[in-house]
């Protein structure tokens, strides 16, 4: 990111001979004020405050004193069912995504050839994506309610009654029933990525491999797929984010049981706050999201490095 | 094989097919909320309950108030990374990015404490201000990228005339970068107006509540959350519907910004 202060229009430009470095300019820092301000307070004191109580007890009164109780909470995280839970869980939301990614780009090669009523195809799917989370969790709530819902309606109807489950009670089910969820909202964005991706490859590149004989699947697999590479990349990312950081439709839905089945570290720091009052605890659980997040980011880095093209 | 046109036929058959499958919840909870006996009259009993305007406010003071605190903070930031030199860019430039890798789930702890020290518990400003904070840094690195994309020359032809660093950054930079500013907005919209998390922590009375809780709470009371008990649906999906559309709408006015937005908000 350094050549953010070598814009990408001046590289072209020539210079003028002799002329000048640009003078420093002091003014620069009022510019960066409101922003640094807003920043210092509300972001990063809070995560070095975050990271301080970690290594405290603390019931979170106003005027209730600080224990200092060391890497106590870090043990006792690597010893609890909860957190092991929300682990295997945020993988499960993980693999969601990858099923997501999957359905969204084929969906976008089919939208992409010209079959009229494509853009109406793609407005209907990306609605979920900009209606609130919570809304949409409720919603499914109801699909999956074991009594009234139609899943198990329909079920009834045609006779399987051995299939209708009780889709959010159901320990093992439960989680699954909530990835399926993710995977509905998250379609039309992932979607709408890949559309715009694959508009920008240049149509002479499939063109030529079609006029050397590939047939389409093989366009497919060796042309299209690798030039999404990075849109690929982008995604992936976006998908460890979202699954480290679930919450919404998990404590909507189920509050994250029955039994823990369906918790995630973030539901984790909210019971221990505002349900048991066990603030640093709840940090430390907090801390240890923010690590995962970063190590899992710098891994993914580290695996897709740049391979450069002679 | 197929000849071309079969094969145009089958792929619109194929997505007329997924687009209906993906469809059948929204349709489900739109039938359900025609339902009998209430009928399309369930609408006009949610658009008489008192509450939703006041959901409508809330949700309406806190995003309009997390866009102007996102845009101005960001786009003066972005303006001095862009176009300006000083000491220690880079290593502040630095300090944005790592912000990004900052977890939501971090923030929970902290950010209660903190507001509910600042006396700013259960108000408005107490939940723009973290809102707009966490997005300033992405949003700061999206405007500066694409001010790199202007031509210096510009801003010289400015300072010649004796313009101040204000003066080029207020008359020249910011109506040049509308279309960057666009997608700012977009991007904040959403996601202020989305926002679950911070509203159910930074929030108490009823009467503060934002869209998306208003519409847990409003399941919770129709008993569609718990898993035994009484469950009347009644007038619960017209309600969901309304508390929706605010997005929708925009969305369905103003696609083309929308969908643009959220694609070069992750591409870039």
């Amino acid at each position: 990111m350094s050549d953010i202060d070598h814009g990408v229009a001046t590289q072209g430009t020539i210079r003028v001979p002799g002329r000048r470095r640009r003078k420093i300019k002091w003014g620069a820092y009022l510019f960066l004020l409101p922003a640094f301000v807003l920043f210092a307070v509300f972001v990063a004191y809070p995560v070095g405050f975050n990271f301080w109580l970690s290594f405290h007890n603390w019931s979170g009164g106003v005027s209730a004193a600080w224990e200092w109780v060391g890497l106590e909470h870090y043990e006792r995280m690597l010893t609890e069912r909860t957190i092991r839970l929300s682990l295997r869980n945020s993988g499960f939301f993980f693999i969601g995504h990858l099923v997501n990614m999957t359905i969204a780009l084929l969906l976008a090669v089919l939208l992409s050839s010209r079959i009229p009523g494509r853009n109406l195809a793609r407005t209907l799917i990306f609605i979920p994506f900009v209606v609130a989370g919570s809304i949409v969790a409720v919603t499914w709530q109801t699909i999956y309610d074991p009594n009234l819902g139609p899943i198990n309606t329909f079920l009834r109807r045609i006779g399987l009654d051995a299939l209708a489950q009780n889709w959010l009670a159901d320990p093992k089910l439960a989680i699954w029933s909530i990835v399926v969820v993710g995977i509905w909202a998250g379609l039309g964005f992932a979607l709408v990525v890949y559309l715009a991706s694959l508009q920008a490859i240049d149509p002479s590149l499939r063109d030529a491999a079609r006029v050397d004989g590939a047939h389409r699947a093989q366009v497919f697999r060796f042309i299209t797929f690798p030039l999404l590479r990075n849109t690929h990349l982008v995604l992936l990312m976006l998908g460890i984010i979202g699954a480290v950081q679930a919450f919404e439709a998990n404590w909507i839905m189920t509050g994250g049981g029955p039994y823990g089945a369906t918790t995630s570290l973030a539901i984790e720091v909210y019971k221990n706050v505002f349900n048991f009052s066990e603030f640093g605890y709840g940090a430390a659980i907090s801390v240890f999201t923010m690590v995962i997040l970063v190590l899992l980011i710098l891994l993914q880095r580290f695996l897709f490095r740049e391979q450069r093209l002679t | 094989m197929f000849s071309s046109r079969s094969l145009r036929a089958f792929n619109f058959f194929l997505m007329v097919v997924v687009t209906i499958v993906f469809m059948l919840p929204i349709i489900h909870a739109f039938a359900r909320s025609v339902e009998p006996p209430g009928g399309l009259g369930n609408y006009l009993r949610v658009l008489s309950d008192a509450r939703l305007p006041r959901f409508y406010l809330n949700s309406i003071i806190v995003s309009a108030g997390t866009i102007f605190l996102t845009v101005s903070c960001a786009s003066l930031a972005a303006f001095a990374f862009s176009k300006l030199e000083f000491p220690l860019k880079n290593v502040l430039f630095m300090t944005l990015l790592v912000t990004l890798l900052v977890p939501f789930t971090t923030m929970i702890i902290p950010l209660f404490v903190l507001i509910r020290g600042l006396n700013l518990y259960n108000t408005y400003l107490g939940l723009i201000m973290p809102m707009a904070a966490f997005g300033v840094p992405f949003h700061t690195i999206l405007i500066a990228n694409y001010l790199n994309s202007l031509p210096k020359e510009l801003m010289d032809a400015a300072y010649i005339d004796g313009c101040s660093d204000f003066g080029v950054f207020w008359r020249i930079m910011l109506p040049l970068s509308m279309p960057v500013l666009a997608v700012v907005i977009v991007l904040t919209f959403l996601g202020s107006w989305n926002n679950y998390l911070l509203p159910l922590i930074l929030l108490r009375d009823q009467a503060m509540h934002t869209v998306p809780i208003a519409a847990v709470s409003w399941a919770n009371d129709a008993g569609a959350l718990s898993q035994f008990g009484e469950v009347s649906y009644d007038t619960l999906f017209a309600a969901l519907f309304l508390l929706a559309a605010p997005t929708l709408i925009i969305f369905l006015l103003f696609q083309r910004v929308f969908i643009g937005s959220v694609t070069s908000g992750s591409i870039k």
